[in-house]
Formats: structure tokens, sequence, C-alpha cells
């Protein structure tokens, strides 16, 4: 923790040096950034975009976390399956984003469904990739036992499965958010009228890089929140029984 | 399932017959592990079955469990619960010992599986993960493990390996005592005749390329009557008669 807050000082102090050496007007200093964010809070626009684009990065990520959770392990679990799949995700990992969001607006409209689905369907991809390593890594020894055993279906999953699967869950669960969220700013800035990225895209139809970087800047610090109180808590409580020493 | 009462009213627990038994080789031709296998195993007492390392004694354990089917023969099995003690432990790692016994039989009162630990004097253990356990102290769980489902058909496979002696005194006697109250039908597969000779009722010696069994001796001296003497000695008669084969 405390390296952390040094480092994140140390940007801060670089970042008022840049300042200094290019002029206010290209790179405003972290202190006109902290009045513009203040003055956007104020007004309540900024609580208004940020809640836009954080209910579409849930709405997304839940969707593509959900359906790539489920894919991924069908794929990993069944060799016939993957091989009809695979040149299909192959398609989906290289289509890029921007050309899903346009088709998406194009053949579905401006709506909210259209822009939650189309980031669903950009990062629905990699989550597949990440699981279906997971679940190909499952231990065929441990599944033998289960066997021997007769475990039930639920034992299994919830006992040597999900376990397993953990720490790939929790990879695409971190380059999954950050990701998406990445994402969202284009759908919102296409077509959207509120938002972050709607926000930043008018700001830089007025060249307000103040405004552009308070609005970047709280929501990544939105998203370092979540980072370290939901997604670090989790990866430790999934590696928690590799620690020696509990007792 | 329809041979519970054969030969003069024994019941039989299993009969397996296995004709043959391959494994593809990633370049494709077959390779014969098991050939011409055919035994009973009568209700209630522990056969072994000897075999050179790397004979298919584990092959052949699969096969009882009903884990790999893919072989030519059969296999009639009336049993309904099987306790396995894979050669190595097999643990949940990421469970706790008192976990990886419930996980097994998950309906287990807490005090039956607290008894169990005490049988195999696991209780200072009952927390502990597996990566924090001796392979000895692994080892005794995954036979506890093998008891709490409350077997009708046991199968050990190498359960002694790499333990010293003293552990593997009380380790037999333990399992030796807790297949009789429960008359369990065991099956246990070894390379050591020896241990062989003082565990079992009835000893199976395979051998060959493929495996196929040489010879079948019944134990008929009383377990607890066995002296080191008799183990050597009969370990000895059946080592002499395998290298005329």
């Amino acid at each position: 923790m405390i390296w952390r807050a040094a480092s994140l000082a140390a940007l801060l102090i670089l970042w008022q040096t840049a300042a200094w050496l290019v002029g206010e007007s290209s790179l405003p200093s972290p202190a006109t950034v902290a009045l513009e964010i203040m003055r956007e809070a104020g007004s309540g626009a900024l609580a208004h975009n940020l809640g836009a684009t954080l209910a579409r990065v849930a709405a997304a990520f839940a969707l593509a976390m959900t359906a790539g959770v489920a894919t991924g392990y069908a794929m990993g679990r069944s060799p016939g399956f993957d091989r009809v799949a695979d040149p299909w995700l192959i398609l989906l990992l290289n289509l890029p984003a921007l050309v899903i969001i346009v088709l998406a607006y194009i053949w579905f409209g401006l709506t909210e469904a259209a822009a939650i689905g189309a980031v669903a369907i950009n990062k629905f991809p990699n989550t597949v990739a990440t699981i279906r390593e997971g679940a190909r890594a499952l231990d065929p020894a441990l599944d033998e036992m289960s066997r021997a055993f007769t475990f039930s279906r639920w034992t299994r999953m919830r006992h040597l499965v999900i376990p397993q699967l953990a720490p790939y869950f929790a990879v695409a669960m971190r380059t999954g958010l950050s990701l998406t969220w990445k994402i969202v700013l284009v759908v919102e800035i296409l077509g959207r009228p509120n938002g972050v990225g709607f926000a930043i895209g008018t700001a830089f139809q007025l060249f307000d890089v103040g405004r552009i970087l308070a609005y970047a800047l709280s929501f990544v610090a939105i998203m370092l929140v979540i980072e370290t109180w939901v997604v670090q808590p989790f990866e430790r409580r999934a590696s928690q029984w590799r620690r020696p020493g509990r007792n | 399932m329809n041979d519970e009462h054969r030969s003069g009213g024994v019941p039989v627990a299993i009969e397996i017959a296995i004709t043959r038994k391959s494994f593809r080789s990633a370049s494709g031709f077959g390779n014969d592990v098991l050939a011409d296998i055919a035994f009973r195993l009568e209700t209630g007492t522990i056969t072994a079955i000897t075999a050179p390392s790397g004979a298919g004694k584990t092959t052949l354990l699969k096969i009882i469990a009903g884990l790999d089917r893919d072989f030519d023969g059969r296999l009639d099995s009336s049993a309904r619960r099987v306790g396995f003690v894979f050669q190595e432990p097999r643990l949940i790692p990421w469970r706790s010992v008192f976990d990886n016994l419930r996980i097994a039989a998950p309906a287990t009162p807490t005090s039956e599986l607290d008894a169990l630990l005490g049988t195999f004097h696991l209780e200072q253990h009952r927390h502990h993960y597996p990566h924090e356990l001796s392979l000895g102290l692994a080892r005794r769980v995954a036979i506890a493990r093998a008891f709490v489902v409350h077997p009708d058909l046991l199968l050990l496979d190498e359960p002694f390996v790499s333990l010293d002696e003293r552990l593997v005194n009380e380790l037999r006697q333990e399992l030796i005592a807790l297949v009789e109250a429960n008359r369990i039908t065991t099956l246990l597969a070894t390379h050591d005749i020896a241990e062989a000779v003082r565990i079992a009722e009835r000893m199976i010696v395979l051998d060959g390329h493929p495996t196929r069994v040489v010879a079948d001796h019944p134990l008929r001296e009383p377990r607890n009557e066995r002296s080191d003497t008799f183990v050597s000695r009969a370990a000895d008669a059946i080592r002499s008669r395998r290298r005329l084969v």
C-alpha cells in the first residue's frame, strides 16, 4: 500500500513537471484538473456521466463473462465443439471493436441494447480464450478420482472445477474490466447522449484537455477502487490454500 | 449383476475377464498391455495382485473400478461403492483434510468423520491442507477417504510404496482391521511380493508381455500367524515360480 502511494506520488510530480514545460493549454497541471473535477462534480454532470458509463460497463461485463465462461468451458472440455467453434473465435478475436460497434448501431439503431451488446461481443472472445485455457488445464487425475468416488455433478463443479478455474476467471476479470470500459467510451462517443465517452467527445470538440483528463482520471479512480476492493480480494481468496502457516 | 449367488451359494462381488487391453501409441500402433486376465474376487477377502512395475497394474485396477471401459472382455461387478486409493494420494489440494473426507461422502455425520480421523491418527491434521502433509500422512488421508464412502469394493494401488517400514506396519494393521470388520472385498496392487504375502488371502501373480496371469496362490495361513520366516519363504517360493514362466 505504501509503495502504491509512493508510486502514484511520483507520477503526480512527473505530471506537474511536464505541465510546467509544455504549458497549461496542452497539459493542465494536476491542480487545474482537480478543480475541473470539482466543478463537474458540483454541477452533477460528473456523477451522471460516470454512473451511465459504470452501468454500461457492468452490464456488458456481466453479459460477456457469463456467456464467455460457459462457452470457454464447453470448448475446453469438448474437442469436437472446440474444432467447430475455434474459427469463429479467431474471427471474433480479430474483428476490430470499431467494426462491431458501427455494425451494431447500423443494424439495431442507436439504442442502449445495441451499445451494451456491441461491447459485450468485443469482450466475449477474450473471456472464452482465457477460460478455455483453464478448462484444458483441469487436472485429469482429480477428474478420475471424482469418477471413482462418483461425485455428483454439483460437487465436482464446486470443489474441483471452480477452484481450478478461479485463477483464469480472475485474469479474465482483470483484463476484461479495463478492456470493457475502454470500448464503452467508443460506444458512447459514437452514439450515446451521456457517459464519460460522450463528455470526452464534447470536450474534444472544444479542445478542453482539462475536462478530458478530469473525466478520464475520475473513471480510472473508480476502476482502481474496484481492482483493489473486488478483483484483488477475489484473487487472494482463490489462492489462499497455497499459502502455508494459516494455523 | 446377475452373479450375486454363484458357485454353490458363495456370493461373488466381482468377476473380471479381460481378453485384451491395448493402448494406441502416438504413431497409431496398438500396444497390448493386458491379455487373458480372468479372475473373480470373493466377498470380504483381500486379494493381492503382484506384477513388475509398469506391467499395467494401475490399468487393471481402473478397469475393475469401472473407470476404463475401453477393453475387450467383460466386467461383472455388483459393487455399488468403490473406495479407490490411488498411487499418488490425489487429495483435493485446496480443501482441508477434513473437507477431503466430507466431500467424498457428503451425508456422513461429523462425528463419524472425526472417528475415522482418529482411527488413522489424523486428528491434529484435521484443518491442514494436503500440501502441508508428508507423503505418509497424505496416504493415510487417501486411505481414510476410501473408507468414508463405506465401500463394498476397495482398490489399493501401491499404498505402501516409499513409506518407512514402521509406518507401513502400522498402516497395514489399520487397513486389515477395517477390512475385516466391514467385510470389504479388497484388491491390493503391489510390486512387493513379501508385502502381498503379509496381507492377502490370495495372490495373483501377473507377468509377461502383454501382462497375463502366471500364478494364482491361495494363502491359507491366518494373517496374524504369518511369521517373518513364513513370509520370506512364501515370497521366495512365489518368486522362483515366476522365474520359471
